[in-house]
């Protein structure tokens, strides 16, 4: 018996060794997306970073000796960048150009106050002590009023942001034009209300409105708080009263469009006559399509009637039980599209 | 030739790189995925496992030492993620304990041979957790009850005494189809 057990049980291996099945396409997918990508830095990475932190520290050396004979010794290092930019300025234009060379190599703070000195041209440690006229002075802060300015190379002052102009662009843009609140421009209130319009929803379904911007709030479902969460049979305009800081009210509303389909969350098609099919439930007459997709992303159901349900087949195979995402597209009261996206769990005994 | 491109796959496996992860994918994917499903339900059930296995296969490639052949290394990675997949879903339920040995051994005339292999599978996936698994590790993957033993930490009798039952009802389900 032994003999004949041992050749059958080959054979089978054999068979099986031999056997294989193409998996779905969403399979790689998953395995993509969930494989770590390993953290170890490739060999050349690391020669690289050497490479990166070798030209750095040279660059910084060949800048330290360049500042250092450029500048003069009574001032010490912090201090060359105006006193260059002194020379620059003092000399010709073809003197400058070949200055360019060692500008170039400077500090950021070197080509910063290039463009930045205002004459009379005075050295760094000197300017604190200049009476403020109505100009900024720009030494003060080199790096700053660098952003601020044109790239040009001529250095006119006409070219620095007025004071005034300054002040204007701190301003907020979109700020209505209400004669009464100009003046203070953060103490506007405009009381908002979200989700925007139009809001729809599934019959059965939640959601939460949100007003703000206000004091306080006062709805007419009786609540006091900012938010309310909502579930309405049937469609329902909401309103809010809010209260600004200076008593003014204003009155918003939200018209919540209730879409009477209800989904069920679970079926078992086990043909004992209760919950045999996922069909949704209600008297909707409008245009509607549903699509029913496998786990493996595969489309196992479709149907543009909403009286039709699946019964949990595909090809006339019965599908094993797990959940099923649905795509359910209806249209609103003002025949703009409305999809549904949502999870159906299909039990089996 | 074959064995060289192998060596390219596993070397660009090591590094991370996704076309690499990909060609062994596709080379060892279907094959697999015939292992797996003689373990699960359904082939959506053994799609998962094949996942799982897969993810293990690349995160632990390093383990790999070229001493065996990488299927046999990737083949045991994915009887271990299955065996690991039906522990995790407490699907391991051994049918009775060992009783009288005796009666269950029966003669085996009948030979799995005269049937199609599509219509085995199916029977062995109707098969209970415990049995199938036992079945499948016995009889095709051809480990001793010692080994199998060790792999569901059980013991060695429960292995033997849920192949027989395995067989004899894996029998039954193959007259059925008839």
């Amino acid at each position: 018996m032994n003999t004949t057990n041992n050749k059958q049980e080959s054979t089978l291996r054999q068979r099986f060794e031999q056997y294989s099945i193409e998996p779905s396409t969403s399979v790689w997918k998953g395995i993509e997306a969930k494989t770590p990508v390993p953290v170890k830095i490739m060999p050349k990475f690391r020669t690289a970073k050497w490479l990166a932190g070798a030209a750095i520290i040279t660059s910084c050396l060949i800048i330290y000796f360049a500042l250092k004979q450029t500048n003069n010794a009574d001032f010490p290092a912090e201090k060359t960048a105006p006193v260059v930019v002194q020379d620059v300025k003092t000399t010709t234009g073809t003197q400058k150009e070949q200055n360019t060379d060692i500008s170039n190599k400077e500090t950021p703070q070197a080509t910063a106050s290039e463009n930045t000195t205002i004459t009379p041209v005075l050295p760094a440690d000197h300017a604190d002590a200049i009476p403020d006229d109505t100009k900024p002075s720009p030494i003060q802060s080199p790096i700053i009023t660098k952003k601020n300015l044109p790239e040009s190379t001529g250095t006119n002052t006409n070219d620095l942001p007025s004071p005034n102009d300054r002040k204007k662009t701190t301003l907020p843009e979109n700020i209505p034009s209400d004669d009464k609140k100009d003046a203070d421009p953060i103490t506007i209130e405009q009381p908002t209300l979200t989700p925007a319009q139009p809001i729809t929803i599934f019959a059965g379904e939640e959601i939460t409105l949100t007003a703000s911007g206000a004091q306080s709030y006062k709805w007419n479902n009786g609540s006091s708080s900012n938010s309310i969460l909502v579930s309405p049979k049937q469609t329902t305009t909401y309103q809010v009263t809010t209260t600004l800081s200076d008593n003014t009210t204003t009155t918003l509303s939200a018209n919540v469009e209730v879409i009477p389909i209800w989904i069920p969350k679970a079926f078992s098609p086990d043909n004992d006559g209760i919950n045999d099919l996922f069909k949704p439930e209600g008297y909707y007459k409008g245009n509607f399509t549903m699509q029913v997709f496998s786990r493996g992303g595969q489309m196992v159901f479709e149907s543009n009637d909403i009286n039709l349900g699946w019964d949990g087949t595909y090809r006339g195979e019965k599908m094993p039980d797990g959940v099923y995402a649905y795509v359910i597209s209806v249209s609103d009261s003002k025949g703009n599209a409305r999809t549904k996206k949502g999870a159906v769990t299909l039990l089996r005994k | 030739m074959e064995a060289y491109k192998e060596k390219d796959i596993i070397k660009g496996c090591l590094q991370g790189e996704k076309a690499c992860q990909k060609k062994l994918f596709d080379l060892y994917a279907a094959k697999m995925l015939g292992v797996c499903v003689r373990y699960c339900k359904s082939v959506t059930e053994a799609e998962d496992v094949l996942q799982e296995g897969f993810i293990k296969v690349f995160t632990h490639i390093r383990s790999y030492h070229e001493k065996g052949s990488l299927e046999g290394w990737i083949r045991r990675i994915m009887i271990n993620t299955a065996i690991n997949h039906l522990r995790k879903n407490k699907k391991f339920m051994y049918h009775e304990e060992i009783g009288s040995m005796q009666d269950l051994i029966e003669d085996e005339e009948q030979s799995v041979d005269d049937y199609n292999l599509e219509v085995i599978l199916q029977c062995i996936q109707k098969l209970p957790e415990g049995y199938r698994t036992v079945f499948n590790l016995y009889e095709v993957e051809g480990y001793s009850h010692k080994e199998i033993a060790r792999m569901l930490s059980v013991s060695v009798n429960t292995s033997k005494s849920q192949l027989l039952k395995a067989k004899r009802q894996l029998k039954n389900l193959l007259q059925n189809k008839k």
